[in-house]
């Protein structure tokens, strides 16, 4: 059934694009087959239904796995899974950016450092589980030869109940939500040229504005409504903010040189020693009074 | 499967991946699967936002009878995004720092084990 649909969504897309269209067609377009409201509310549907377990069952999988570049690799699905929900809530600007931000440069960020860092020697246990979890690694049995690697999974109840209470919380508050606002979604209007536009008009003579894409969002954060209601200037200071991180990352990823260590070291013996001195002083003086 | 997705679904996903995000930052020892935990988080957040951004788009959009009002109403629906792009930025930056403090903290202690860790002095 979603195959189906899915196929007959693309077919229908894909039937809107012309190859090698002139540059006037863009906008303006006579001879467009719309895409039906109800139609579209199924297909958000199902698409909503298959990223929100992709999501969840990722990021289960990510804390769950004890190696972290296996935790890597699910926190990618869950972001992608995450992208999908934007797209369903109609914000497709955001969901590129969710799969161009978190999956092409965090997460590749986490990979380099993974890489970078040497996990520990064999036989070790690389990433240890807190006492009270699930997780029994032998690395005796490890060295031996008698296991590969230790367990796949971790677990821990305390963290688990913690993380339940929360959930329950956030379930208790969304069911008490009131029901007429928060048990459908109306459908999104289209920013036609002269007001809200329906979906099947939008092959009317009009280039119409989506709402969640590209234009709609840009207009939005640099578009004057009125004295100082832009997001300009948030924009500008959220780069601020970006650079000051870049800056504090070089600066302690900055290796220090052999000779600025000595002289730290120096410096932090000296002040042991100062304040050693000073406590056997008092020790003496507390035995000699005794 | 309408009736899975109505705004309290899409509420209770992001609460999901909230309380995953706390798991993983309470159960776990190794740092970057912590930064990892933390950046689910910040997604559950941003899935809220988009959220209220669709129902805001949706609600009250039918009344206005000037085309300048409806255009300011239209875009001012946006702002959720806007701040999920502001979330997404602030995010980058935080993981640009907490795995620079990640490898200062590793050459100095040999171990990325947030148990090892029990000074502020790297």
């Amino acid at each position: 059934m979603l195959m189906g649909k899915a196929g007959v969504f693309i077919a229908e897309r894909s039937a809107q694009i012309r190859p090698f269209a002139p540059l006037t067609a863009i906008g303006p377009t006579d001879n467009v087959t719309p895409l039906s409201g109800v139609f579209r509310a199924h297909i958000m549907a199902e698409i909503f239904v298959v990223s929100a377990i992709v999501s969840v069952v990722g990021a289960v999988l990510m804390v769950a796995r004890r190696n972290p570049i296996y935790g890597l690799i699910f926190l990618l699905v869950s972001f992608s899974g995450a992208a999908g929900v934007f797209y369903s809530l109609n914000a497709t600007f955001i969901a590129v950016s969710q799969i161009l931000v978190y999956a092409g440069a965090i997460a590749v960020l986490f990979l380099f450092v993974l890489m970078f860092i040497d996990l520990g020697k064999k036989g070790e246990d690389k990433f240890p589980a807190r006492v009270d979890s699930l997780s029994t690694y032998e690395p005796a049995a490890v060295e031996e030869g008698k296991i590969s690697e230790g367990p796949r999974f971790q677990f821990s109840y305390p963290a688990a109940v913690v993380a339940m209470t929360v959930f329950a919380l956030f379930v208790w508050v969304a069911a008490s939500l009131p029901e007429e606002t928060f048990d459908k979604f109306d459908p999104v209007p289209i920013h036609g040229p002269a007001g809200p536009i329906r979906e099947d008009e939008t092959n009317s003579k009009s280039s119409p504005i989506y709402f969640g894409s590209t234009a709609a969002v840009g207009r939005a954060i640099f578009e004057r409504k009125g004295p100082f209601e832009s997001f300009a200037l948030h924009y500008e200071v959220v780069g601020l903010v970006i650079l000051v991180g870049v800056m504090g990352a070089v600066i302690l990823g900055k290796r220090i040189g052999d000779e600025q260590r000595e002289e730290q070291e120096r410096k932090l013996k000296a002040a042991v020693a100062g304040a050693d001195g000073h406590d056997d002083h008092g020790h003496d003086h507390g035995h000699g009074h005794h | 499967m309408e009736e899975l997705f109505t705004p309290t679904k899409v509420l209770i996903l992001s609460g999901a991946l909230m309380s995953i995000g706390v798991y993983g930052v309470l159960a776990r020892r190794n740092l970057i699967v912590m930064l990892m935990s933390l950046e689910m988080m910040l997604v559950a957040v941003n899935v809220v936002l988009v959220l209220f951004s669709r129902m805001h788009a949706s609600e009250g959009m039918a009344g206005h009878v000037s085309q300048h009002t409806y255009e300011a109403a239209f875009l001012g629906a946006h702002t959720g995004q806007i701040f999920t792009l502001m979330i997404m930025t602030v995010a980058a930056g935080e993981v640009g720092v907490g795995l620079a403090i990640l490898v200062a903290l590793y050459r100095s202690r040999n171990s990325i084990d947030v148990d090892q860790a029990r000074e502020l002095r790297l």
